[in-house]
């Protein structure tokens, strides 16, 4: 799976009510895809701060829009960030 | 070659001295194995993300370790030292050296991709030249 990852676009409102509201989604990019971050450190408590939610969960890939290899070394970096009492578990 | 980074997470209430006297037990420990101690990297103290044995700070030390797989061997003995050490609260030990063979065999593509922007670039120029 190589090359760049242009094909998987979010399509234009295809199901009905397109005539009434058009939905202008930006496009989500892996950031890491974008600027070319190869290894994420566990070290990074700002970086990895950015992609933990309120409740100290870790945010889906569904909303940053991480590519899954990119996700998988946040998710990494995150829980040994945990173990390391750098991040929180949770948060009350 | 292998490289490691161990993360040592240590008692607050250690003296800086015998924060120096605790990560000095292991890099002697380590170096008497044959283990090779690229670089070291202490945070001091930090707050902690939540209480380990009610206290709610620690001293952050990082080394960065190289060695043969051979040597490799020594990585479990020190992580069960570190493991009953009482003032030790955590310890982390993570191997790097594939991680970063992959980001460099990885980025070379990526290197590619600034090379190409010009080419668009010059097309507009003579473009620009027909039309004057």
């Amino acid at each position: 799976m190589a090359g760049p990852r242009g094909g998987r676009g979010r399509k234009a409102p295809a199901k009905g009510g397109a005539k009434k509201r058009t939905f202008f989604r930006r496009r989500k990019v892996c950031r890491f895809t974008a600027e070319n971050i190869e290894y994420i450190d566990y070290k990074d408590v700002k970086l990895l701060q950015q992609y933990i939610l309120e409740r100290a969960k870790i945010l889906p890939r569904r909303i940053s829009g991480n590519s899954a290899r990119h996700q998988r070394m946040v998710q990494t970096a995150i829980k040994r960030a945990r173990h390391l009492a750098l991040l929180p578990f949770s948060t009350d | 070659m292998r490289t490691y980074e161990l993360a040592i997470v240590a008692d607050p209430r250690l003296s800086d001295e015998e924060m120096i006297a605790l990560t000095d037990e292991y890099k002697q420990l380590i170096q008497s194995r044959g283990g090779e101690i690229v670089r070291e990297e202490s945070w001091g103290k930090r707050k902690l993300a939540y209480p380990i044995r009610k206290v709610n700070e620690g001293r952050y030390v990082f080394l960065y370790l190289q060695m043969e797989p051979k040597t490799a061997a020594l990585i479990p003995e020190v992580e069960l030292r570190l493991k009953q050490n009482d003032r030790v609260l955590r310890y982390l030990t993570v191997r790097t050296d594939l991680d970063i063979k992959r980001a460099t065999n990885r980025a070379k593509p990526g290197q590619a991709i600034p090379g190409q922007e010009p080419a668009p670039v010059e097309g507009e120029v003579v473009a620009n030249e027909e039309v004057s």
